[in-house]
């Protein structure tokens, strides 16, 4: 072969080669400008649903608790409650903070459980509510019973961890009593992707 | 060649082009169906809570989130629509409600069977995709003197 054939043969192979680089960036280009454009045009789904569920759940349920027969003796679940933060005793549960958390444990969990959702329920007496269950239904300081349910790890250690949010607006409930006004607060929990 | 190359490598990329477009527009319909969807599930659950056929009341006053269980009990008997003397009343409410099934189940303090509201199930219910919502609400037995109130959910499918 001559030595000046040889020379161009190489010469034209590389262009070639520069070509392919070419159309190989060309490709990427295009294909990360479809994924970009994809990822612009579809928005996160949506939340019409879920958001009416979360943002009315908690407050009616609190709502219907309340008026609710409470299965004991012809009192309703306001009046259980009242005795529970009086400490008085009622003539079916000598506890009746006891016998609010069993009730509400199985009527949260026909609701909210049913509905895979997390949850954290908390009574107290304070202007702040409590981070554990020791703190629940204080008055000067002295803890008078406690009402304290969470479920799905729904609780302050995972939620200073970041794994849950409690963005919704929780349910308020609050009884007047002797000892002062009772809060009870139920709230949703959402988990941090 | 080249150009026939070239052209070729064109059109391919304009297929794909389209073929990624349609598939974009598509997504984009099912996601917009499936919020006109839930907007529509939604509006029937905020009409089944306010209806003043069937909502409870003390002294008059209108009591929120509450159904009577008597007046559920006529109101789902008056809108059957396999009685045939139900029909204009059925489809009265069929406007409002159209393709679901709306039951409330009590729960506390005791379960019982649910009361069927209306029941306007797609026959084929197997295949059909639904939003399900659930909403705790009073229920109040008005024959009682004491102890009135008990809770039920209310669940109403709607189908998309």
């Amino acid at each position: 072969m001559m030595p000046g054939k040889a020379a161009g043969s190489r010469g034209l192979r590389r262009k070639a080669q520069l070509e392919m680089i070419g159309i190989a960036i060309v490709v990427v280009l295009v294909v990360l400008g479809f994924l970009f454009v994809l990822k612009a045009i579809s928005g996160p789904p949506s939340e019409t649903h879920s958001g009416f569920v979360r943002s009315h759940i908690t407050q009616d349920l609190l709502n219907t608790v309340s008026i609710s027969d409470a299965d004991c003796g012809g009192i309703d679940m306001t009046e259980l409650l009242k005795a529970c933060a009086e400490r008085a005793t009622v003539d079916c549960a000598p506890d009746p903070c006891q016998a609010f958390i069993t009730y509400m444990e199985d009527i949260l969990e026909q609701t909210l459980g049913e509905q895979r959702l997390a949850y954290r329920l908390r009574a107290y007496i304070s202007n702040s509510p409590p981070a554990t269950s020791s703190e629940s239904i204080q008055e000067n300081g002295n803890q008078i019973g406690s009402i304290f349910i969470t479920a799905r790890g729904c609780n302050q250690t995972s939620i200073q961890r970041g794994y849950y949010s409690v963005g919704e607006k929780p349910g308020l409930l609050v009884i007047p009593t002797n000892v002062g006004d009772l809060k009870v607060m139920l709230e949703i929990c959402s988990r941090v992707y | 060649m080249e150009s026939v190359m070239i052209l070729i490598i064109f059109f391919i990329i304009v297929v794909l082009g389209f073929m990624f477009y349609s598939r974009i527009q598509q997504g984009s319909i099912q996601e917009m169906q499936r919020q006109r969807a839930e907007e529509n599930a939604v509006a029937i659950v905020q009409n089944m809570l306010y209806m003043p056929e069937i909502q409870c009341s003390e002294k008059s006053v209108m009591i929120d989130i509450c159904f009577d269980i008597y007046k559920l009990d006529a109101f789902s008997e008056r809108i059957d629509p396999r009685v045939s003397a139900n029909r204009n009343a059925f489809l009265f409410y069929q406007q409002d409600f159209g393709d679901s099934m709306i039951q409330i189940r009590p729960i506390f303090p005791d379960q019982k069977d649910p009361y069927l509201i209306y029941n306007n199930t797609p026959l084929d219910d197997a295949e059909q995709s639904f939003i399900l919502t659930s909403i705790p609400v009073s229920l109040k037995d008005p024959t009682k003197r004491n102890t009135k109130y008990s809770i039920g959910i209310l669940d109403v499918k709607v189908f998309t």
